[in-house]
This record gives C-alpha cells, sequence and structure tokens, in this order.
C-alpha cells in the first residue's frame, strides 16, 4: 500500500466528512428557521408600526389575510421572538406544517387550542394540573407534540385564533414578490411595520454559514494542496516513467496501473477519515450519532473515496500523460 | 551571515505564485485555529466558572418582554418576593446593561454590573469582590481617581479598589462579561424598590435562583408573567453543559479541520520546498565552492522556510493577539499558543530539509 497516498486520502476523507456535517447542519437550521414548512420559504420580522389603525380595521384585514393565505394555499407561522407570549402561532388551512396537528375548522368557538411542547417547562406544569401563567386566556390544551427542531424556549403552539397576531417572526411558504407584496399589505393594514425580509431559498441560507463556507473552503483548498503534492511527487518519478516509456509502456498503461496501484491505500485512507472524522467530533461533543448523521457521513466517505480516486487520476493524467514525450526524452 | 537569509527569501520570492498562496493558506489556517481555541477556552471557562451553580441546582431565566418596547408591571409583592429570596441567599440578581441608561455620565461613563446577594463573592470567589455590601469596585483598566463614588436606588456608593486584571464574570446569563472596564457594585436589596423600572425588570430577568424547590420557581414565574414579563425557568445543569457539549462539537470541526487542513498544506509545501532546493543545488555548490560552510547553506534555506511558513504566519498571529487583547475576548493568548507549533514545524523542516540536502548534495555536515 502507497502510504502517501494513504495520508492524503484520509485527510481528504476528514475534511470532507466536516464539510458533510456543516450541510446537514446547514439544513438543520434552515429548518429551524422556517419551522419546516414546504418549500421556499420569506421570514418577515414585524413590529407595532407608527400608523394608527382601529382594533376592528386589524380584525378586518386579519380576515383577509386568512381568506387570502387560504385562497393561495399558503401556510403562516407567527413566533415570538423575545417579545410577548412564549409561542408559537400557526395557520394552515391545507395542513402543509408536517409538525402541527389540524386545527379545528370551526373557528367561532370559544376555546383557543393549544399543543404543549414535549419537554418544556409548561409540559411539566400540565402534568401536575399546575396553572400555565404562560397561555392565553381561553386556552385549553388538547396535547402534547413534539417541538419543531431547535425551537429554544418557545413553550406551544396554538391555531391562529380571533385576537390580534401580535409582533414577531412570520413566516411564510412562498418567495413570488406578488404574494409577499399582498400579505405584506395586510399585516400593514392590521398596524405592523416590517423590520426585516429574508427569503430564504435553502442555497442563500447555506452560503450565509459560516461552518459551511470555513469547510468548504478547506476541502477545496485541500484538494489544491493534495494536487500539488502528488504533481511533485510524480514529477520525482519522471525518470522512471521515462525509462518505462522508452521500453514500450504506452501512457494508458502508466495511467492504469498507477491508479489501480493507488486505489487500495486511497480507498483505506478515505474510509478510515470518514469514520475517524465522525467519530472524534462525536466523543468530543459527547453526542451519540443519529441515523440520519450516521448515514450522510457514510455517503460523505464514499464520496470522499470517489473524488480522491478521480484526483489521483487527473494527477497522474497531467504528469504521465502530458509530458509523455518530455520523459521519453529525458 | 544576514546575507544568507535574505537569499533565502529572494529564493522564494523567485517562486512567489505558490509561496505566496501555500504561505496564505497556512496564515489563514492558523488565524482560525486561534480563533476556534478562544471559542473553546472560554466555553471551558464559562462552565467551570458554572460549577457552584450546578452544583447548586441553580435555575435561571429566559425573558420575553411586552409587545411594543413597554416596560412589565410586576407587581411589587413579586418584587419584595424576589428580595426575600436574596436575603436569604437562596437567589441573587444582577444588572448588566440596563443601569443608569438615561444619565451617560453615570459612574464616569463607565458600564456599571450591579449584583444583589450575599451569596454572590460565594459563587464567584475568582472575582475578590469588596465586602461587605455595599460596596464598589473599579475595573482594572478604569483610571484611579476617576470614579470616587455613585448613587444608587438613593444611597452612596463609594469605590473602593480595582479588580484583578482580567477579570471576568461567568454568570449563567451572559457568557463571560470581561469587567476591565467595568464598574462592579455590590448592592444591596434594600436599594431595588427604588430603581428605575427598566433597571428594575432587568433585574427581575436575571434572577438566579439556588437549589429552588418547584413551588418558588411557579410563584415567581407566575408572579411575573401578571406583569406581562414571561420568565422561562431553565436549570443550570441541564442546560449549561447541554449548550457547551453543541460549542464543543462547533468547535471541534473547525479544529480537526483545521489541522487535518494544515497538515496537507505542509505536505504541499514541504514537496515544493524539495524540488525548489533542488533547483537550486547548482547554486548552492558554486556557493560551496566559494567559500560557503554548511551554516551558511542553513541559513540560506531556513530563510526560505521563513518566509513562507513563519514570518507571515507570526505576523498576522501577533496582529491577532493584539486585536483580541484591545476587543476585550475572552481568552485573548490563544494565538501566542498557535505561534510555538508553528516555530516547532519550522525548526523541524529546517533541520530535515538542510540534512537532506547537505547529505544528498555531499556539501558537508552538521
Amino acid at each position: 500500500m502507497n502510504y502517501r497516498l494513504f495520508w492524503t486520502g484520509f485527510f481528504l476523507a476528514v475534511l470532507t466528512a466536516l464539510v458533510a456535517w456543516a450541510f446537514q447542519w446547514a439544513l438543520d437550521s434552515w429548518k429551524e428557521v422556517t419551522f419546516d414548512l414546504p418549500g421556499e420559504v420569506t421570514v418577515l420580522r414585524f413590529i407595532k408600526g407608527p400608523q394608527m389603525t382601529s382594533s376592528s380595521e386589524a380584525e378586518l384585514a386579519q380576515e383577509e389575510l386568512k381568506a387570502y393565505l387560504h385562497q393561495q394555499h399558503l401556510a403562516l407561522i407567527v413566533s415570538s421572538s423575545g417579545d410577548n407570549r412564549p409561542e408559537i402561532q400557526v395557520y394552515d388551512p391545507h395542513n402543509l406544517v408536517p409538525w402541527f396537528p389540524e386545527c379545528p375548522l370551526d373557528e367561532a368557538q370559544s376555546a383557543i387550542p393549544v399543543y404543549l411542547f414535549r419537554g418544556t417547562y409548561s409540559e411539566h406544569l400540565w402534568r401536575k394540573s399546575a396553572p400555565n401563567p404562560f397561555l392565553p386566556p381561553g386556552a385549553s390544551v388538547k396535547g402534547i407534540i413534539d417541538a419543531p427542531r431547535r425551537s429554544g424556549t418557545l413553550q406551544y403552539a396554538r391555531c391562529v385564533g380571533n385576537d390580534l397576531l401580535p409582533e414577531g417572526q412570520y413566516a411564510v411558504n412562498t418567495t413570488d414578490p406578488i404574494k409577499v407584496q399582498n400579505v405584506l399589505a395586510l399585516l400593514h393594514r392590521m398596524g405592523f411595520l416590517v423590520q426585516e425580509t429574508r427569503k430564504l431559498p435553502f442555497f442563500f441560507s447555506l452560503i450565509q454559514d459560516p461552518l459551511m463556507l470555513i469547510t468548504a473552503f478547506l476541502v477545496f483548498a485541500g484538494y489544491g494542496c493534495v494536487v500539488l503534492y502528488w504533481v511533485h511527487y510524480l514529477y520525482g518519478r519522471s525518470r522512471e516513467f521515462g525509462i518505462r516509456a522508452r521500453h514500450g509502456a504506452r501512457p494508458v498503461h502508466l495511467v492504469g496501473e498507477n491508479f489501480t496501484n493507488g486505489l487500495p491505500g486511497l480507498t483505506t485512507g478515505s474510509l478510515l477519515g470518514g469514520v475517524l472524522a465522525g467519530g472524534l467530533v462525536a466523543a468530543i461533543g459527547q453526542v451519540n450519532l443519529s441515523a440520519e448523521e450516521m448515514f450522510t457521513l457514510g455517503i460523505a466517505t464514499i464520496v470522499a473515496a470517489i473524488m480522491t480516486a478521480l484526483t489521483w487520476l487527473f494527477a497522474l493524467f497531467l504528469v504521465i500523460r502530458l509530458r509523455y514525450e518530455v520523459n521519453l526524452a529525458g | 551571515m544576514l546575507d544568507e537569509i535574505k537569499g533565502g527569501f529572494s529564493v522564494a520570492l523567485r517562486r512567489w505564485p505558490v509561496m505566496f498562496t501555500l504561505a496564505g493558506l497556512i496564515t489563514i489556517a492558523a488565524a482560525v485555529l486561534s480563533l476556534a481555541l478562544v471559542d473553546v477556552l472560554s466555553q471551558v471557562a464559562v462552565l467551570k466558572g458554572g460549577r457552584q451553580l450546578r452544583e447548586r441546582h441553580a435555575v435561571f431565566f429566559t425573558p420575553y418582554y411586552p409587545p411594543g418596547g413597554e416596560i412589565s408591571r410586576v407587581g411589587e409583592d413579586v418584587v419584595q418576593y424576589v428580595m426575600d429570596l436574596i436575603d436569604q441567599q437562596r437567589a441573587y440578581a444582577a444588572i448588566v446593561y440596563n443601569m443608569a441608561l438615561d444619565d451617560p455620565d453615570f459612574a464616569g461613563g463607565y458600564p456599571v454590573l450591579v449584583l444583589f446577594g450575599d451569596v454572590v463573592p460565594e459563587l464567584f470567589p475568582e472575582l475578590h469582590l469588596c465586602d461587605p455590601a455595599p460596596c464598589a469596585m473599579r475595573g482594572a483598566r478604569v483610571p484611579e481617581g476617576v470614579v470616587v463614588s455613585m448613587t444608587i436606588g438613593g444611597e452612596e456608593i463609594s469605590v473602593e479598589k480595582a479588580l484583578p486584571r482580567h477579570t471576568t464574570f461567568f454568570d449563567v446569563n451572559v457568557a463571560g462579561l470581561p469587567l476591565d472596564r467595568r464598574i462592579v457594585v455590590r448592592a444591596l436589596t434594600r436599594m431595588i424598590p427604588r430603581l428605575a423600572p427598566m433597571e428594575r425588570e432587568e433585574l427581575l430577568t436575571r434572577v438566579v435562583l439556588l437549589d429552588p424547590p418547584e413551588s418558588t420557581v411557579d410563584t415567581f414565574v407566575s408572579g411575573t408573567a401578571q406583569g406581562k414579563l414571561f420568565l422561562v425557568p431553565h436549570s443550570v445543569s441541564v442546560e449549561q453543559p447541554q449548550r457547551f457539549r453543541e460549542i464543543m462539537m462547533r468547535s471541534a470541526m473547525y479544529i480537526v479541520g483545521i489541522l487535518a487542513f494544515l497538515v496537507l498544506a505542509l505536505m504541499a509545501f514541504v514537496s515544493s520546498a524539495r524540488l525548489v532546493i533542488q533547483k537550486e543545488r547548482r547554486a548552492l555548490k558554486i556557493r560551496q565552492m566559494y567559500g560557503a560552510t554548511p551554516l551558511h547553506l542553513s541559513l540560506r534555506i531556513g530563510g526560505f522556510l521563513a518566509a513562507v511558513i513563519l514570518i507571515p504566519e507570526m505576523i498576522v498571529l501577533f496582529l491577532l493577539q493584539r486585536f483580541l487583547v484591545l476587543a476585550d475576548a475572552p481568552a485573548p493568548n490563544t494565538p501566542l499558543w498557535v505561534m510555538p507549533c508553528l516555530v516547532v514545524t519550522f525548526a523541524y523542516l529546517w533541520f530535515s530539509l538542510t540534512r537532506e540536502v547537505l547529505g544528498k548534495e555531499g556539501l558537508g555536515g552538521w
């Protein structure tokens, strides 16, 4: 086994496994911001605006907003961002939000259905039948659900009722400028002022993630370093290639033979690197790897092995094929 | 001698595209490694600082404020309840950011950290706080005599002495608050009712209960909720290790990744360096014929190596360390830890490359 190839394959696999992990986290945190809403999502942050709005006008605009969302097949998730109650309000007439149970069709009923998040202080209070100070007046607990990914300290989710929506973060599953504009106009009529608008196609979210950027940079630069290293290594063997060429070896034979000879080292290095990177990071973070993470790491290791083998082939081609005549003459 | 080192530099400069790229990559990796270590060290310090709090099963709170920037109206009975808990050493509280916000000249314009509770010096012995309360101390970088005394809740408190340098307050609510440019006040609970509403609100959100029975937490949370201040309780012994694990995992990814990359970059550099020295073989031989000793040749090789893997990295790491000190980072000296690692790598490469060249080319030995 060629140890040079083993170690380069090993370190490249470590870097590739870390990129895959960073990708998985970026995907998780994107789902977290968008609360697992399907498709492309726009996230808006609203505060109370300076415009004077009577409560009847605001109620009317809210009803129009609901009708518009219903008609456009959209879902709306309103979450507290440090103001008001620690809650999430969901308007999802078409059951698009995977973690939220259905809301009753009869909105006129007096009790507001509430689903507490598992593992929260609110669940603890509910289990010991103590009153929950976070719930709005007239709320009725319908059950316990798993919280959407990393919902932080938010305590429960409830259906949007007849009370007016609060300030906070609004997520709607569209990035269509006309639809977003219509939603903004209705919320403006409800007395809100938009503080921040973020369209969140996954790609943009990905390139804004510092961990993803740094690990991607490291793997990219790592491949650059490895190509440089291999090319220098193969240059060092130019004399050997020249002698073999003069004895009739064709470039394709030389490339094929060196490629095959390199495969055991590259494959073993890549597999060990992938396993070690996953194990080491999980051990330092003292976490058990989930099935999803194991799968991601497995894919990353296989991709690393294939990419490294192709890079080795490229380096061989560069030195043996393109410098065949030079080696032959030398 | 100096000419030999300069000659080594010019060998690197003549091949600047590859050498500049490699030097840049190694420099970036060394700087990111230092920053990742800052993160790890500050988190370790937070965890160490929180040991007493974990042992005492402390409970802290995440606040949800009333809408529209309104200040909460928590009842006097709840405030009195908190004051009693603090007096019984079953809680402490702090005002970190909102003390005298409407008076820019308060405490000479320096930010003030106000701590309530006689249990505080016991929980944070590394702060070496003044005793007994009420009393105040100035951060190590607050000049003496600038702040002599201040009035909090109608009582004048004099500033007694300076805190040790690089003192950091590792409370559960603020993950590492540097105190060098702050005034730290130990106040008495009798001052609480006379605080401004915004100061009082912050104090309530930063209450930390020690060994609290469930009923105490429930009473406090429901009392503040009536004033539209919703406080979600967390246990330090559950929350802090979990947060620590998440941050350690993220930092581990940076550190493992950068180390793997550094090995690859150094491998590429060594192979390039070998090729460069091989091309310089004739020049080295001629120099030897004109009287250059092995020492001269090794200095030339050392100059070449230093130009790529030592000097640019050292300059950037030194500047980064100065920046971290100025920015009051919790562990500003991590670049100084990376520097010796680079020096050792440089020394090893210098030694091995020189030995290889002198041995292989018959240019003499050590």
